[in-house]
């Protein structure tokens, strides 16, 4: 159980390396577009060149 | 994801032009009618597929032949039709060094950045569409469309494709764009959602690893854990709960200050003091290490507030999105005349009192009053109508105003801050700021009950206090903590969020709060005749040749000759006609007829008489065409003449007689008999003869019409209506309609009628399907009623709850359980909205 004192510890520092990443990546405009992603990835490309 | 749209009723098989059906057949590109005699197809797989018009056929007919027949495979909404070309003098003026200067960004290889503004994306595949023919042009870097905001972001090397060729692919699939300015305005909005979905985000992973760390005491192992490990869990806890209470929840606390500062108490208020009560006292809690701690609960009510007042704000905006493409109409350079010579000048260097020259065809960017003799403009912008209007010497032309005669002189009245373009963005602010009604009155609720529970307890702490004075603190803290209004706050913004997205995808955009409300109630709805039931702009009825030796097509193409230069309704219609008829046009002999004091070289060497008609020669004869006594003007008798609108007429005698009228929108008649079927009555107000709406209204079967109506006497109609009671909703799509619209009690706007009703009314229907209305009423009503719901829960459990912790049966685990479900649950109920 002692385990615990660096587990806790670690998942506090997770949590915020975590919500850094979103900011970066909030800031990169990452979430601008919330639909857009999602349907092209339907959307394939056979065009012939 | 929804289904791939086929286009219905196309009962074409392998038909040869010689054919008939008999069942009405569909574009297979935008899905509109096809009239019965028009043979125009384009080969799909090997299957001639029906076209409305050649718009349509050349827009067709470049998708394929660009390989990008995948588009009609993937698409789930048809096209946009095509309309015909812009004007092309626009876009070169794109291509203009000092445009680019100042629209574009640089980017250190050379390269320019640009923002466009695309019209016409209808679904997923337009996107692919657009985004593959535009990548195609050498020069072109990247093209990437944002599908949310429906604006693109263009990096190109001028040198190697100029703007107007990334415009012109665009349009040549069907599609529009224009750049776009990226102001503050939009600039704001992006960091809004930016910001807000942070908060979110932050919330909601806190909330999740708290609760985790909470799990033990949940699975009832309160008892058995070791002191030391719940310290460590707490400490934790509380450590994960500072960014949430300092981040996230900053915009509850700033609006809990700023409504206390305003001596008022909204509905932030309850909700910054009960997170700030249940905070102070677990990190109480955690350092005395006794008592309860409400890190959990904390976190999870401010992530479902906040995600809730996230989803209202992307609503919003994405009206306003909606709204804003009112802005892209407005030019940004003017020719201003001085004393000895003009000159193309930016907007922003115009003062007051400067001449201008309005050319054809151009759109007035400010107020100006008029200085030529007369000039024949456009208001369409502004009351629907298509009919130019004359205004005389000295008279005052609104911006808005789209010249449709020859060019004039004005002079400027008003800058753009005073004009209509700073009044459309002030409508567009105010769409965001307003709260529905039943919020108002649940903000009044909660601002009483705050007070009476502080009192409250206040009263309990003092009594326990002399009781049992451990259990106090407690105690109070629980029953702020349980009877925290979450339900209460929660209650309408959900509700609305949900409401508002479920009307967004049936193609109603609400832009003002109390919208749902009344729709709720609604007994009566009254339509506009042009532009809402009808199509705002006339189509060519028929031709009917009077003089012997004229056919129809060659009276149609000799008045589409004619008409070439204008852009005068009729003339647009007559051009139209003929491309459909694909009829060859007779050269336009370079006149020598006297020009007007204004020449200009873009009105062409026609002689545009202001009002009355066009004359010009082909093959050497004059024609003239126009009204009535315009077309006779020249001739010596004067024979009785058929009834229409415009004549054409050489020098000796009239030779055909050109009929137009405003086509029925498709789907007007079953849409209104749907009204009617679900208890709705159905009303027809306009300003039209009352001869020409009666007809209207016994084509689509309404017992009510009135015709020759002005606005004010509209209005007047409509409050007659509210005095018995009734709950009167007014589609429009003009801004002469624009008191009527604020009037009624529920004003809806046509999508794709003036921008500026758009603004001022309540809502916008994206979609020509008028049945909307009726799910809109629906929606409305399950919306009230789920509101209803959530506030009767919220005040039940508090009724049940409050008096629970004050007499000391609940715990803290319980109370945070309390507050946490109660929130969920009036989430969850305002979800199903969404169905």
């Amino acid at each position: 159980m002692e385990s615990l004192y660096l587990l806790i510890p670690l998942t506090l520092l997770l949590i915020f390396g975590a919500i850094a990443l979103f900011i970066r990546a909030s800031k990169n405009g990452q979430f601008d577009d919330l639909q857009g992603p999602a349907e092209r990835i339907l959307l394939d490309d056979d065009r012939p060149e | 994801m929804t289904a791939m749209l086929q286009p219905s009723g196309a009962a074409v098989t392998n038909t040869t032009a010689n054919a008939t059906t008999t069942t009405s057949r569909v574009c297979f590109h935008c899905g509109n009618a096809v009239p019965p005699q028009l043979q125009l197809y384009v080969d799909y797989h090997g299957q001639a597929q029906p076209m409305c018009c050649h718009g349509c056929q050349a827009v067709a007919q470049a998708i394929l032949a660009g390989g990008f027949e995948q588009y009609y495979q993937q698409r789930s909404a048809t096209a946009a039709s095509a309309e015909a070309a812009s004007t092309r003098e626009e876009w070169q003026a794109y291509d203009e060094p000092s445009f680019l200067a100042r629209h574009a960004q640089s980017l250190p290889n050379g390269d320019k950045e640009l923002l466009l503004l695309l019209d016409g994306l209808r679904c997923a595949a337009c996107v692919w569409l657009n985004e593959a023919a535009v990548r195609r042009l050498p020069g072109v870097v990247s093209f990437h469309i944002n599908r949310m905001t429906e604006r693109a972001t263009l990096q190109f090397n001028p040198n190697v494709t100029p703007l107007s060729e990334v415009l012109r692919a665009i349009e040549t699939i069907g599609y529009r764009a224009w750049p776009f300015d990226q102001q503050r305005a939009e600039h704001l909005e992006k960091n809004q959602h930016q910001q807000m979905l942070r908060r979110v985000f932050v919330a909601g992973i806190v909330m999740m690893q708290v609760m985790m760390f909470a799990a033990p005491w949940y699975f009832g192992a309160a008892g058995d854990i070791e002191p030391a490990w719940e310290l460590l869990l707490r400490w934790a806890s509380l450590l994960l709960t500072i960014p949430v209470m300092l981040y996230s929840a900053a915009p509850i606390f700033s609006g809990a200050w700023r409504d206390i500062k305003n001596r008022r108490i909204g509905m932030d208020v309850p909700v910054a003091l009960a997170l700030a009560a249940a905070f102070t006292a677990s990190v109480w809690a955690t350092l005395a290490q006794r008592g309860a701690v409400y890190f959990d609960s904390i976190t999870m009510f401010v992530f479902l507030l906040l995600g809730a007042r996230y989803f209202e704000m992307l609503a919003r905006q994405r009206a306003r999105q909606g709204l804003s493409r009112a802005m892209r109409a407005v030019p940004k350079q003017l020719m201003r005349i001085s004393a000895d010579d003009q000159q193309q000048v930016a907007l922003n260097q115009i003062v007051a009192g400067d001449r201008v020259l309005i050319k054809a065809g151009e759109t007035l960017a400010l107020d100006v009053r008029l200085i030529s003799a007369q000039a024949e403009i456009g208001l369409a912008l502004l009351t629907g109508e298509a009919q130019p209007v004359i205004k005389q010497h000295g008279a005052e032309l609104p911006a808005g105003a789209v010249n449709l005669g020859q060019a004039f002189e004005a002079q400027v009245l008003r800058l753009e801050a005073d004009s209509f373009v700073s009044s459309l963005q002030r409508l567009i602010e105010r769409a965001g700021r307003e709260r529905p009604q039943l919020q108002l009155a649940a903000d009044r609720v909660a601002a009483w009950f705050l007070s009476a529970l502080l009192i409250f307890t206040a009263l309990i702490g003092v009594v326990w206090w002399y009781i049992d004075p451990a259990r106090a603190l407690p105690i109070a803290i629980a029953v702020l903590v349980v009877s925290c209004p979450c339900a209460l706050s929660l209650a309408t913004p959900a509700a609305l969020a949900g409401a508002s997205a479920a009307l967004a995808r049936r193609g109603l955009l609400i832009t003002r709060a109390n919208v749902l409300e009344k729709m709720a109630r609604l007994s009566d709805v009254a339509f506009d005749k042009t532009g809402t039931l009808t199509q705002a702009r006339p189509v060519l009825q028929s031709v009917e040749v009077i003089a012997p030796g004229w056919t129809q097509q060659t009276a149609l193409a000799t008045a589409a000759a004619l008409e070439q230069q204008t852009q005068h309704p009729y003339a647009q219609a007559l051009l139209h006609a003929a491309a459909q008829q694909k009829l060859e046009l007779p050269k336009l002999e370079l006149n020598k007829l006297e020009l007007s004091e204004l020449e200009l070289n873009e009105a062409g060497k026609l002689n545009l008489q202001i009002g009355a008609g066009v004359q010009g020669t082909i093959n050497g004869t004059p024609y003239r065409l126009g009204k009535r006594e315009f077309a006779q003007a020249s001739l010596q008798t004067t024979s009785a003449l058929p009834q229409a609108q415009v004549f054409l007429a050489d020098e000796t005698q009239i030779l055909a007689a050109f009929s137009f009228d405003l086509p029925l929108r498709a789907g007007s008649q079953p849409a209104l008999a749907y009204l009617q079927s679900h208890g709705l009555k159905v009303h027809l107000l306009s300003g039209d003869t009352q001869a020409a709406t009666q007809a209207l209204a016994e084509t689509l079967n309404v017992n009510s019409a009135r015709g020759d109506l002005t606005p004010q006497q509209k209005l007047e109609q409509i409050r007659a209506w509210q005095a018995q009671g009734k709950v009167v909703a007014m589609l429009g799509d003009g801004i002469n309609d624009a008191p009527v619209l604020a009037g009624a009690d529920v004003s809806i706007a046509m999508g794709d009628g003036t921008e500026l009703a758009q603004i001022s009314a309540d809502a916008v229907l994206m979609t020509p399907q008028l049945e909307v209305v009726v799910s809109a009423v629906q929606i409305a009503r399950k919306t009230l009623r789920v509101m209803k719901q959530n506030l009767a829960w919220a005040t039940l459990y508090n009724l049940v709850a409050i008096p629970a912790a004050a007499l000391g049966y609940v715990s803290p685990l319980v109370a945070a359980i309390g507050m946490s479900t109660s929130s969920l649950w009036v989430v969850l109920n305002a979800l199903r909205l969404l169905k």
